[in-house]
């Protein structure tokens, strides 16, 4: 039975589908608009928390929280329509207005382009900033100044004991002090739990079948004969999903009201049937596309109230609502165009919210979004293609928007998934220059398969966050939890257990001074003690969190839509998913295997030809302090250290090297697997660095590969820029990497320069890479597919690509948001030609 | 942080300009502390607001506490020996650093492991607009 | 037994310029002809040789210590005193920068095939396979056959790459059997011309492609390349296209001109030809193109396709 339709398989591009000029509209004035800070959130939580006693609490039940959510979803603004947003002036942001024919009301927060604020998180590190966040140069927010005086004076100073960092700080002991001064230190890793779990998909297939009655009901049946905690659980998400119809109800009010005053016929009738629409779903099961985008849409902003804005993921939305689609498509209610329309509107929605990014975070973080990943394509459960019509609508929906957020992924199953298919997924990221990413189904569930999922639950993963596979609506996975930065590892192997960027002080365990080891393996295994001291580190401090979040976040919300709590009466943050895992990230791994590859060529001679000088470990460390900058032999060795004809590479096919980079990726995925973590999951590794290989190396001193201080590292699993002039030799190394050990994820940026004139040429060739790529078992690749003087030109000019769309590593973010650094990273990258498939430079 | 500040108040300036690099951060405290009489609705900041902030250099030369509590501040040309933060600089030029960088915060005195904190980073946040909002006040951004 | 063990310049591999889809393109070194405009001069000498690329060079002084024939001078613009080296590489081997290169190195059959079986998948997917370049790789017979049974045995596609100056009796034994397609160079129609450019007639050349053209059962596509002022002009325009439509070839491609070989010329201590410096700009590009359509039109005999693909 295939799922694509005649009239989409005539043109799978589905070109005759345009924006509509409402949308059109939509979309000028989300580009125009600064984000603005929104304290309703943050308001409704403090004055709850006050008046229920909270902040004196040792422990906050999930009951707590359902009341404290359901009480701010009763009361919040019912936005139906936005009227005004701020933009961007030469004398700072401006107000202007807004027409607004959206078939979708609410909003994740009170404005059109929101900033929510999560004091129990990280909200209190806007702060010092609240003046002056308005005008500062990278990516302003708004805020009114009544704002601030609330945020200073009524909300902020409650937190400031009260928020998860502190209430863990507070609690832990002296070893434990130790590991959190670790993260201040910034060079080691971080963890994200002081900021969100987040980073997950929830299951949104129950409440589109039953709506949320259903799910009420069934919590009401559940509670039968069991114990008074697992009760307390049901009541929780029952009342937290009648707060969610209320406000929905509400928001069916206020377009009633609206209806009322609109002297429009055209506009009355779409407020009416917002109307209509917000009264039935997502209370009653969804009847039609419109319902169930709407269903989806109102979740998904009750998500976001309790769980911060970064990475939460919708996963496969053109799986979960086809089956209404094409009722609609059977029964005439619904044609492509329309289809396009509504999805196009929907991801606008999406993306109405923003993290809130501290100025200085910016440098690790800069340009990102919410990250909010939808997945597409691949094959079903059972195994069965399941490319469908909505694959390719949704495919255009985001070729016309070109949006940041949501992300999209596409999957693709070798031979199961179709050719054509594949080609249009090519030529997607020809026209937005960045998106979708593409994955690889076969290697990705054998990913998933090697962490003991089931066939069915593996082959059902969507995509979270930037580029991490998870089973949809099952995992739970804060995939995000550590980011591990492993050039750190290789400096404490190096120093004995000291790091350059702090001094003098022993971090790690005292490893030995490598200047005494007679063999690589000695220097090998200095290098994995320091590796798995930072993951035992890290790990720790990452469950230590978890048990704060355990204690005083319990989550109802997203406990409500998801499988495995409602079964087994058990929270998400005790355990209560089908899977469960943390996840961390890992930032160096191309500059740390050729540090390695470097010092067992040069230092202990492995593989080198007797003509060649040996250089005295304590030589190479003098050059590295002097930051390759002394005399010439500084700059010879420099060379000898940077030449792939030299030294080993990674990405060049070398065997040494190619060893090196497996034996370190499999000793994460040993060391990190070996770890429980506090729900009873275990950790999983990925590769994939968005912004902070910029970030990272810029506090990081010269590497044995050659890298000078203070540049950035390469991105996610890619090689280092430059090491090979030959496209097929980078696709190689990287396939020939075993895909169990990356059950979260890679990203490899590959950056292209189009050719002029010739699409169909430059399709197939890219086609027949990404074909190769993945025969040979690579498991991501993302593009970008722009020239290297229209990057130039937006550097110099960023007014004038206001949405030129990239990749960093994992997410997409527009160009002009991003930090010099990280722009000149992205120039920096090796750049292939498709007319000739070699680099250019 | 309060370099426009300074620069307003030339009184001030002049006076810090002069003194010798262990006394000047005593007498910025004591800046901000008479900045609490002197402008109206500062003080909001710090009514029912308690904390203890200790300044100080890795070589303890450079050292200065304030206290907040019940509507009050008080400043200490010493390192006291409780408190809600410590804020430790690798020397007396981080510390000038930190103070007068313009649009800087403590995020990127951490990025060059200029700064090291001991303590609730909460109250640094706080210490921070409490700066900025004496600028604010005095119209200087 | 020389000519049994060729040696190799270079394999590039990812190329889509080498006929269709991805390609592997293995450079042989030595060559019969001694074209003065030749854009890979370091493949005419089947020796190995050395190169040196001064903009490379830091001036560490590594060579010069390697050097056991003392043939590194510094004061020499070309760094090499070509009398003294016997092209031992060491001076290779020690130099951080690659700016000593020694071009050429023996790779046993089965290793080629290795290298060049790397990138099947990337073959398979694009419709593309192996390229034998040069050089001239029909210097080779013996070796070029066994390789060839080798990739055949594997489905390989194979392109070869000729400038036609081989005994066609053994080149129709050993390598035309096991190749898909031939891109064939021919520069002059002329053979004064061609004596004068090239250091050989071109009677062997225009015979064997007739004979090719006739006989064998796959596809030969000549091939023109443009040197300004040598083989791009009107005259000898003409006189191609005179002997393709008489061979009955159906198709032609210009090859733009490359003054990359002038570089590597000096590199590797060969005098540099006096030949422009660059690239053809479009326009001298596209005016060539015009002489040769227009000429074209006039005698067609209907048959001959142009372009055929640019190749460029």
């Amino acid at each position: 039975m295939s799922q694509i339709s005649a009239e989409v398989s005539r043109d799978l591009s589905l070109k005759s589908c345009e924006l509509t000029e409402g949308v059109k509209k939509l979309r000028k004035a989300y580009f125009k608009a600064a984000p603005e800070i929104c304290i309703e959130r943050a308001k409704f939580v403090t004055k709850f928390s006050i008046e229920n006693g909270l902040f004196e609490r040792e422990r906050i039940t999930i009951l707590d929280k359902a009341r404290m959510y359901r009480k701010v979803l009763e009361n919040r603004v019912s936005v139906v329509r936005h009227s005004a947003g701020y933009k961007y002036t030469r004398d700072g942001l401006k107000p202007f207005d807004i027409v607004d024919t959206s078939p979708f009301a609410g909003s994740t927060t009170s404005k059109f382009k929101g900033v929510p604020l999560y004091p129990e998180f990280f909200a209190l590190n806007l702060w010092p900033e609240l003046w002056t966040i308005s005008k500062r140069n990278s990516n302003p927010y708004h805020i009114h100044s009544r704002e601030v005086e609330v945020l200073n004076l009524d909300i902020f100073p409650h937190w400031m004991e009260k928020n998860i960092l502190e209430l863990t700080r507070k609690r832990a002991s002296r070893e434990d002090q130790k590991k959190i001064k670790l993260v201040q230190h910034l060079v080691f890793f971080l963890t994200s739990k002081p900021e969100c779990i987040s980073h997950t998909i929830p299951d949104f297939s129950k409440v589109l079948e039953f709506g949320l009655q259903g799910i009420i009901d069934e919590a009401e049946k559940n509670k039968d004969g069991k114990s008074s905690s697992t009760i307390e659980f049901y009541t929780a998400i029952q009342e937290v999903l009648k707060g969610i119809i209320v406000y929905s109800r509400n928001l069916a009010k206020e377009a009633e009201r609206l209806a009322g005053l609109e002297t429009e016929g055209n506009l009355k009738e779409q407020l009416l049937a917002i109307a209509e629409t917000y009264r039935r779903v997502p209370e009653f099961p969804a009847q039609n596309f419109r319902e169930g985008l709407t269903t989806i849409w109102i979740c998904w902003t009750a998500i976001h109230l309790e769980n911060p804005n970064i990475g939460l993921s919708l996963g496969r939305l053109d799986q979960i609502l086809y089956a209404l689609y094409q009722k609609d498509i059977n029964n005439g209610n619904l044609d492509i165009q329309k289809a396009v329309d509504l999805l196009c509107h929907f991801w606008l929605k999406i993306g109405d919210h923003v993290p809130a990014i501290p100025e200085a975070a910016e440098q690790l973080f800069g340009g990102t979004g919410s990250n909010q990943a939808i997945t597409i394509g691949g094959v079903d459960r059972n195994g069965t293609n399941a490319v469908n019509d909505l694959t390719y609508i949704m495919l255009r929906a985001t070729e016309l928007m070109k949006l940041r957020d949501p992300n999209l992924n596409a999957r693709y199953y070798q031979v199961i998934n179709s050719k054509d298919y594949l080609k249009r997924l090519c030529e997607a990221n020809i026209v937005t220059g960045a998106t979708p990413a593409l994955h690889n189904d076969k290697a990705v569930i054998k990913a998933l398969e090697a962490k003991n999922e089931t066939p069915k639950q593996a082959r059902d993963y969507g995509i979270i966050g930037c580029v991490e596979p998870g089973s949809n609506g099952r995992f739970y996975g804060h995939s995000a939890a550590i980011l591990l930065n492993l050039t750190s590892a290789l400096e404490l192997s190096m120093f004995n257990g000291t790091h350059r960027h702090t001094g003098e002080r022993q971090i790690g365990p005292e490893t030995g001074d490598p200047s005494t080891f007679n063999t690589f393996g000695e220097f090998w295994n200095a290098f994995e003690t320091q590796t798995r001291w930072l993951i035992e580190q890290s790990t720790a401090l990452n469950n230590l969190f978890g048990k704060t979040h355990q204690c005083f976040y319990p989550t109802p919300i997203l406990s409500a839509f998801f499988e495995g709590p409602m079964q087994n009466g058990k929270d998400l943050i005790e355990g209560g998913a089908a899977i469960n895992a943390s996840g961390a990230t890992i930032i160096g791994l191309a500059d740390v295997a050729d540090s390695l590859s470097a010092i067992q060529r040069v230092v202990f001679r492995e593989g080198a030809d007797p003509r060649e000088k040996r250089v005295a470990f304590a030589d190479l460390i003098g050059a590295l302090e002097r930051n390759f900058e002394g005399d010439t032999n500084d700059k010879a060795l420099r060379l000898r250290l940077s030449k792939s004809e030299k030294t080993p590479k990674y990405g060049n096919e070398d065997p040494m090297a190619n060893q090196n980079v497996c034996r370190i990726v499999e000793l994460l995925d040993e060391a990190f697997d070996m770890i429980n973590n506090y729900r009873g999951g275990k950790y999983r590794v990925g590769y994939w660095t968005m912004t902070s290989h910029a970030g990272f190396g810029r506090l990081m001193g010269a590497l044995p590969n050659g890298r000078k201080a203070s540049e950035n590292f390469s991105s996610g699993i890619t090689p280092v820029s430059g090491v090979t002039p030959d496209l097929v030799k980078t696709l190689g190394s990287v396939a020939f990497l075993p895909p169990e050990c990356f059950s979260n994820g890679v990203a490899l940026n590959l950056k292209f320069n189009p050719i002029d004139g010739d699409d169909q040429k430059m399709l197939d060739n890219l086609v027949a890479y990404v074909e190769s790529y993945f025969g040979d078992g690579g498991m991501e690749i993302q593009f970008n597919v722009i020239s290297h003087d229209k990057f130039i030109e937006a550097v110099n000019n960023p007014e004038d690509y206001p949405d030129l769309l990239v990749r960093v590593s994992g997410y997409t973010a527009y160009f002009k948001d991003l930090t010099r650094e990280m722009q000149k990273e992205i120039i920096d990258r090796t750049e292939y030609r498709l007319s000739t498939g070699r680099a250019s430079y | 942080m309060l370099r426009k500040w300074l620069n307003a108040n030339s009184m001030l300036r002049t006076e810090l300009s002069g003194v010798a690099t262990d006394k000047f951060l005593e007498f910025l405290l004591y800046g901000m502390d008479s900045a609490f009489w002197l402008l109206k609705g500062y003080k909001q900041n710090i009514k029912n607001f308690s904390g203890r902030y200790v300044f100080t250099t890795q070589n303890n030369r450079v050292a200065a506490s304030a206290v907040f509590k019940d509507g009050d501040m008080v400043v200490h040309e010493k390192a006291l020996n409780q408190w809600d933060v410590k804020v430790t600089f690798k020397n007396a030029q981080a510390l000038r650093d930190f103070l007068f960088s313009g649009d800087q915060d403590i995020v990127d005195s951490l990025l060059k492991n200029e700064v090291e904190v001991d303590g609730n980073l909460n109250y640094i946040y706080k210490f921070g607009f409490m700066a900025r909002d004496l600028e604010h006040r005095l119209g200087i951004v | 037994m020389e000519s049994l063990y060729p040696l190799i310049v270079d394999v590039v591999r990812g190329s889509l310029e080498d006929g269709p889809g991805i390609r592997s393109v293995v450079f042989f070194k030595g060559c019969p002809l001694n074209c003065i405009f030749c854009h890979n001069p370091e493949t005419k000498e089947p020796q190995a040789e050395m190169a040196f690329y001064s903009g490379r060079c830091i001036q560490c002084g590594s060579c010069a210590e390697a050097c056991t024939e003392s043939a590194i001078d510094f004061n020499l613009p070309g760094r090499i005193s070509r009398e003294k080296c016997v092209r031992c590489g060491d001076c290779a081997i020690v130099c951080p920068g690659v700016a000593l290169r020694r071009i050429g190195r023996y790779y046993p059959v089965s290793e080629l095939k290795e290298v060049l079986m790397k990138d099947s998948t990337f073959y398979r997917h694009s419709g593309g396979g192996v390229t034998l370049s040069g050089g001239e790789c029909t210097m080779y017979p013996h070796y070029v056959e066994s390789l060839l049974l080798l990739l055949k045995a594997e489905g390989i596609h194979v392109t070869l790459e000729t400038g036609g100056h081989f005994e066609y009796s053994v080149f129709k034994r050993k390598i035309l059997p096991h190749i898909d397609l031939i891109y064939y160079d021919i520069k002059f129609a002329d053979r004064e011309m061609h004596i004068k450019y090239t250091g050989k007639s071109n009677r062997r050349i225009l015979d064997n492609f007739h004979r090719l053209i006739s006989e064998a059962n796959l596809e030969v596509h000549p091939r023109l390349p443009l040197v300004p002022g040598i083989t791009a002009t009107k005259e000898n325009f003409s006189a191609v296209v005179d002997f393709l439509c008489k061979a009955g070839a159906d198709s032609v491609s210009l090859l733009p001109y490359n003054p990359l070989g002038l570089e590597m010329a000096a590199s590797i201590g060969k005098p540099v030809p006096d030949l422009p410096k660059g690239f053809m700009k479009p326009d001298e590009e596209r005016k060539s193109y015009a002489v040769f359509e227009n000429i074209l039109d006039k005698k067609r005999d209907g048959r001959l396709r142009w372009p055929a693909g640019k190749n460029d």
